[in-house]
């Protein structure tokens, strides 16, 4: 699992960690039941203090993203994929709604906004097949 | 005083001959925390941690480190504190075994042999280069691994990534987190990478003035202005004469 | 302690190894430049070693502190949780061990040399080399006079300088001391407590100021606050001490007891006596040579001290004493004596005068003042000269009523002449100096010794051999002060002899029982005190008889010490133990001095 945190950006670290997890087993990357590396190791790969990774799989947790298994580490919880479905999308149509105010603010008409979504989506495909 | 504090400090002052450095300063430091010290340059961030160590006499006030004060019990307070300074001052001619030995000897009753060859591998420092020959990056590493081998329960680092190219930085940073991950550890940071606060502080302290002008937990303290660097120049920049433009 | 000092040793290593190759090559070229005198063995433990030494204890110790202070590491030390006290203990070890081994190294490196060149390195351990310890002293403490530096300065080489320059005031404030007469000779001893006295001071010094100074700040005043502070703290007392019992040894008061005793004049006018004291043994520091002058009257025991004086005293008068006293004349190079005139009664100077100073002092010879001069002569008062002698001769204060005594040295002893006044004629007497007679053709006496018998013999100035008035054994001789009468006890009897009779008198009632019978004459008065065994008689001398009195002298008076009478009290003075008792005629004693 990939995941890269950006210090500077205006969202702190460990909300970083939960959407980047989410948008993981959102898209297929992370499956129900693989276990997630250890806060210690996360922490090291990302560089970050490992009470943030910590606090970010506690959310993650209490979310039902993730599931302890004492002794054993932190692993995908078995219903994760539709609750991390959910919330990406909430944050895709969040990311969709300011494409959209953006361009419009920028003079383009719902029509032409309408065919640059479709351009792009042609053009990215479908790279991430939702998993079952 | 609560036993969960690993620094508690309450209105000292301190300085070098007149002038007063550090004045009606107040800080706690909670056991287990990371916390970041920012301040402008020669706000008093190395003033302070010489305070800490009892290098400086305090003119008032309290200070405590580790439940002890630092003027009676200073070697106590030294045992179990690692610091790393700005600039270590190791005599060039030595080579980074005859430091290793130094340090070693003199910090014998806490100094953990497998811990400091790990970080020798770790950072690949070669023992019988001369210190003097070494790059910036190698002192900083051999300053950690002076700090970190005697496993001291307060880290105090001043500016422990500056200057340093990206790999050793994160060769560093590496070692921090891996201390952060122990248990009853507590470090107090002075950094003007916010990047690398953002990553490893729990809470951050400002000193302005010779005293703390806010503090708190980093998350909520970046909110204030999107991120740390927009806080800090937000609080401490001095105040600029605002421009108009004549229409 | 043993990572600090092996530290110590990675920082100086380069320095102690240049030490030790220069050891062998400053060795040979020390031999290769004076060969005549390199290799007697006490050049070698004498120059060559403690300038090596020298050289590596000050090398060392500039750098010991201020190598640290100056370059910042002594922050890097001062994070760690090591006692400053701890870094300096291990640096003095460092300096301690290195001169030490260093010194070792050039002893083997000089047995070595000799051993090459086929010369014994006997000469270097010879007894005479021995005598160069007080080196090691001068080293020692200039490597804690650069340590103390170092620790105040950061500059090495001005370290070295000013612990040399330390070393060097010491020194000279040694010479201007053994000017005040204290030796500080390199054999006396006397060094080592000096050395050890400045190196713990020195030593406390830069103590202190490691361990207050805050180093690790820079801050140079407190520093040099605390180490002048910590050097006096510790070099203050001793020297005080020192001074003080210096001081106390040099000045002699009449109570003290550790002096020895020696009556020097007495006076005839009243019971006043001067007598001279001087400390028995050495004092502190082989300080030696103080004395001092008392006057004591014998009546009631009152003593005064006196200014000292370069002649005897003078007693013009009852209650005062003359003194006299060298000065330099300022700006003429000469001495000029003055005389002082010291009042007994009130215990106070009453006048000081300068006099011009006489070759010899003038001899009062009837209504003559009569001056010898060298050459000598005799000068009437009225200007004219009377007889001109040859130099040498040694003016006696007995007259004749028709000359002047004067003797003089040679191998044999001292011999008399008698100047006869008009004519300038000398006469050499084979006689007795006293008991002249007072007509040229009149009789003068001379004692005859042989084995355990004497005899007294009269003769006259013409030449003519003596006859034998008195013979046997003499159990005691004395003439009185003036010269005009004698007493001799002969087998237990006492006669008179007098300057003016032919005959001698026997002194009735005065039973001797025939041993060792001490006779002393009153300094101004013409009574003498015979004293033998447990018997004491006063004869007091008239024109015609002698008036005896038997009188009681307390037992244990050693007749045969010296002692003077002055006609009602008998002082003794014992010069060895200090003692000054009052004897008086009924059997009391008191002591004088130690004043009690």
């Amino acid at each position: 699992m990939e995941l890269t945190v950006d210090p500077g950006a205006p969202r702190c670290v460990s909300e970083q960690i939960v959407a980047g997890v989410r948008l993981a087993v959102a898209s297929g990357r992370a499956r129900p039941g693989e276990r997630l590396p250890s806060v210690r190791s996360l922490a090291r790969t990302l560089l970050v203090n490992p009470n943030t990774v910590a606090r970010a799989y506690r959310d993650l947790t209490r979310d039902g993203v993730l599931a302890t298994r004492l002794g054993d580490g932190v692993f995908v919880a078995p219903g994760a994929v539709p609750v991390c479905r959910r919330a990406s999308l909430a944050a895709v149509r969040e990311a969709v709604r300011a494409a959209v105010r953006t361009g419009l603010d920028a003079g383009l008409s719902p029509e032409a906004v309408e065919d640059l979504v479709r351009e792009c989506l042609s053009k990215e495909g479908a790279p991430c097949h939702a998993g079952r | 005083m609560p036993a969960a504090d690993a620094i508690m400090i309450r209105e000292a002052a301190a300085g070098y001959g007149r002038r007063a450095i550090l004045d009606g300063l107040s800080l706690v430091v909670p056991e287990g925390s990371v916390t970041a010290l920012l301040g402008r340059n020669g706000a008093g961030k190395s003033t302070l941690f010489r305070l800490l160590l009892g290098l400086l006499p305090r003119r008032r006030g309290e200070v405590f480190v580790l439940g002890l004060d630092p003027a009676r019990a200073a070697l106590a307070v030294k045992e179990r504190t690692g610091f790393v300074p700005e600039t270590p001052d190791l005599n060039p001619r030595f080579r980074v075994r005859d430091a290793i030995a130094l340090v070693r000897g003199l910090r014998r009753r806490r100094w953990d042999d497998a811990e400091e060859r790990r970080l020798a591998a770790v950072f690949d420092l070669p023992p019988r280069a001369r210190i003097g020959a070494l790059s910036k990056g190698m002192k900083a590493k051999l300053s950690l691994l002076l700090a970190l081998a005697p496993r001291p329960d307060l880290l105090l680092l001043d500016e422990p990534a500056s200057g340093l190219d990206p790999v050793v930085r994160r060769e560093v940073l590496s070692a921090l987190v891996d201390e952060i991950a122990r248990e009853g550890r507590t470090v107090l940071m002075a950094s003007h990478r916010m990047d690398d606060v953002e990553r490893l502080a729990d809470r951050v302290v400002f000193l302005d003035g010779g005293r703390i002008v806010r503090e708190g937990p980093v998350e909520d303290v970046r909110a204030e202005a999107g991120n740390l660097e927009g806080v800090f120049v937000s609080l401490l920049a001095p105040p600029k004469e605002t421009v108009s433009c004549e229409a | 302690m043993r990572s600090l000092i092996a530290k110590e040793w990675r920082e100086n290593r380069a320095l102690i190894l240049g030490l030790l190759l220069l050891a062998p090559l400053a060795s040979l070229a020390f031999k290769a430049l004076a060969p005549g005198w390199a290799w007697r063995g006490l050049e070698s433990t004498g120059v060559l070693l403690p300038g090596l030494l020298g050289l590596c204890t000050l090398a060392i110790a500039a750098d010991l502190v201020g190598g640290d202070a100056g370059s910042g590491r002594i922050r890097f030390l001062a994070a760690l949780p090591v006692r400053p006290a701890t870094i300096w203990a291990a640096k003095v070890a460092f300096l301690v061990l290195s001169a030490t081994l260093y010194l070792g190294w050039c002893l083997a490196v000089e047995v070595a040399i000799f051993h090459l060149a086929g010369r014994s390195p006997a000469v270097l351990f010879a007894p005479g080399a021995a005598a160069n310890d007080w080196l090691l002293l001068v080293i020692a403490a200039g490597g804690a006079a650069t340590l103390f530096w170092s620790t105040l300065l950061d500059r090495g080489l001005a370290a070295a300088v000013a612990g040399a320059g330390t070393v060097a005031a010491i020194g000279f404030c040694l010479q201007m001391a053994s000017k005040a007469g204290l030796d500080f000779s390199p054999g006396s001893g006397n060094l080592a407590p000096v050395a050890f006295v400045t190196v713990a001071a020195l030593l406390a010094g830069s103590f202190l100021a490691f361990t207050r100074g805050r180093i690790h700040l820079g801050s140079r005043l407190r520093r040099a606050l605390l180490a002048t502070g910590a050097f006096l703290l510790v070099a203050a007392p001793p020297v005080a001490f020192a001074g003080h019992a210096v001081l106390r040894y040099r000045s002699i008061g009449p109570s003290d007891p550790d002096v020895s005793l020696q009556i020097f004049e007495a006076s005839p006018h009243d019971a006043w006596l001067v007598v001279y004291a001087q400390r028995r043994e050495k004092g502190p520091f082989g300080v030696t040579g103080p004395f001092a002058f008392f006057a004591v009257r014998t009546t009631d025991g009152l003593v005064r001290e006196i200014p000292p004086t370069c002649r005897a005293p003078e007693f013009p008068g009852p209650g005062k004493v003359v003194l006299h006293r060298p000065e330099s004349v300022p700006g003429e190079g000469r001495e000029m004596l003055l005389r002082v005139v010291y009042d007994l009664d009130r215990g106070a100077i009453e006048s000081t005068r300068p006099v011009v100073r006489p070759e010899v002092p003038p001899v009062r010879y009837g209504p003559h003042l009569v001056r010898f001069k060298r050459p000598m002569a005799v000068v009437s008062l009225d200007g004219t000269v009377q007889a001109a002698l040859d130099i040498d001769r040694v003016p006696m204060p007995i007259t004749a009523p028709w000359g002047l005594l004067a003797g003089w040295w040679t191998k044999g002893g001292m011999h008399y002449e008698v100047v006869a006044l008009d004519g300038g004629e000398t006469i050499t007497l084979p006689a007795l100096p006293f008991l002249l007679p007072d007509r040229r053709d009149g009789f003068a006496w001379r004692i005859e010794h042989e084995e355990e018998t004497a005899t007294v013999l009269r003769f006259r100035l013409d030449g003519s051999p003596g006859e034998s008035v008195l013979s046997g054994h003499i159990d005691g001789l004395r003439t009185s002060p003036d010269g005009r009468f004698s007493i001799v006890v002969v087998d237990g009897r006492a006669h008179l002899l007098r300057a003016d009779a032919d005959e001698p008198e026997e002194i009735a009632g005065a039973d001797l029982p025939g041993r060792a019978t001490g006779v002393h004459w009153a300094e101004h008065r013409p009574c003498a005190l015979l004293v033998s065994r447990d018997r004491a008689f006063r004869v007091t001398v008239g024109p015609d008889a002698c008036a005896v009195e038997c009188v009681s002298i307390a037992a244990g008076t050693d007749i045969c010490r010296r002692g003077l009478f002055d006609g009602e009290r008998f002082v003794v003075c014992d010069e060895a133990r200090g003692t000054l008792d009052c004897h008086d005629l009924d059997g009391r004693v008191r002591r004088l001095l130690p004043a009690p």
